[in-house]
């Protein structure tokens, strides 16, 4: 699971995943494209038969709606459609993935924008807390302050996160493309080694142990029975 | 909203994905330049530490700033979705502008100005190379043929 899991569309990127793209019809896609745009649109045979009977409705009297709709409407069924979201693995949550590019612009932008809105506020209250005469003062230093720190903060995250979804990929692809607990505990120990590597071993490798052991408890908390059974102990004995 | 693009994620969360794919962009792009210039700039036998060393201190900041630039530029071109109820190459000029604008008023008005006008003019180049690629690939209409004269 990538770090976002709670709000991205996959939480089964571990199972199969659907090999060909299925037909659906159209009503379906329909639904489907108004519950993922949250927009309400008129459909095509909806607004067919409000033009219709609102002008010849004395002519349509005779005609029964639904034979109408079956046979007349442009969209009646015979067109099928290719459902987008099958391709996406699952579809709850805000954030697709449908690949590597998607878990690396997501995740990379989500990190760094949350570490810029985070440092920007650690660097207004660190201006706050300055002596400061006039507005004026206080405004500067204000902006120097988090000039400072929203980019400091900014820029770290997103080079852990750069680091972060690139080994969630690569480690994912490594396993045959299975991508549970375990890929995301390596990849984040992968990212804490690599990132403490210039301050020395030992920095480095005590980087890489926290981070993991920080990810296992994170995908412990968000889905325990996931988790459970990626780590399957009685498999990994038998293997041992 | 028929007949939008489709080939981009629906609009507040596009700004995620512009963000971060400008932030990789800059940070993987500067990573490599300024690991290639911190390695020349280095005495001998300091190479490899001083290319890292550069690397990590340069990478980074040239990826904050490609990525609050995509960040911006993508949050204004919702926006003017949103007010225009339109999709043309002009949404991404003016946001273009308006990054470049916000993005330098600390210099004051007329930094903040040209840096408007360069944003806007680097986005015409990129919309207006995108509109030519995409009529050259569609190829040009063939003439259609003069009809025949009627028998009589």
């Amino acid at each position: 699971m990538s770090i976002f899991n709670p709000y991205s569309r996959n939480s089964q990127l571990g199972q199969q995943q659907p090999e060909s793209s299925e037909f659906i019809s159209d009503k379906q896609a329909e639904e489907e494209s108004r519950t993922t745009s949250n927009l309400d649109y008129i459909s095509p045979e909806a607004e067919t038969l409000r033009q219709v009977k609102s002008g010849v409705s004395d002519f349509l009297g005779s005609l029964n709606a639904d034979e109408f709709q079956d046979h007349l409407s442009p969209l009646s069924p015979g067109i099928q459609y290719l459902s987008l979201t099958d391709n996406a693995d699952e579809n709850h949550g805000a954030l697709p993935s449908r690949g590597w590019s998607d878990d690396l612009c997501y995740g990379t932008g989500t990190a760094y924008l949350s570490g810029l809105g985070l440092g920007g506020l650690w660097g207004f209250v660190e201006g706050s807390r300055m002596p400061a005469k006039n507005f004026k003062i206080r405004l500067n230093g204000w902006l120097n302050a988090m000039t400072r720190r929203g980019p400091f903060l900014g820029n770290s995250l997103g080079v852990v996160a750069l680091y972060y979804s690139s080994f969630y990929s690569i480690v994912g692809a490594m396993r045959d493309g299975k991508k549970d607990s375990i890929t995301s505990v390596s990849a984040a120990g992968i990212t804490g080694l690599l990132f403490k590597v210039p301050s020395g071993v030992r920095a480095s490798f005590k980087a890489g142990v926290t981070s993991s052991i920080l990810m296992a408890v994170y995908q412990l908390a968000v889905n325990y029975e996931n988790t459970i059974s990626d780590f399957d102990f009685r498999r990994i004995k038998q293997t041992a | 909203m028929r007949g939008s693009d489709t080939t981009r994620d629906p609009c507040p969360w596009v700004i995620l994905n512009d963000a971060g794919g400008a932030f990789c962009m800059g940070a993987i792009g500067g990573g490599v330049w300024n690991f290639v210039k911190g390695g020349r700039n280095s005495p001998q036998g300091e190479r490899f530490r001083g290319a890292v060393a550069a690397m990590r201190a340069r990478g980074p900041v040239l990826g904050g700033n490609f990525g609050i630039w995509g960040g911006m530029f993508s949050t204004f071109d919702c926006a003017m979705r949103g007010i225009r109820q339109k999709e043309d190459p002009w949404n991404a000029i003016a946001s273009g502008a308006i990054t470049g604008g916000m993005l330098a008023i600390r210099g004051g008005w007329r930094t903040a100005s040209v840096s408007a006008a360069f944003g806007g003019i680097l986005l015409a180049l990129i919309e207006g190379i995108g509109i030519g690629i995409s009529r050259l690939s569609t190829g040009a209409q063939p003439p259609m043929a003069p009809l025949p004269p009627s028998p009589n």
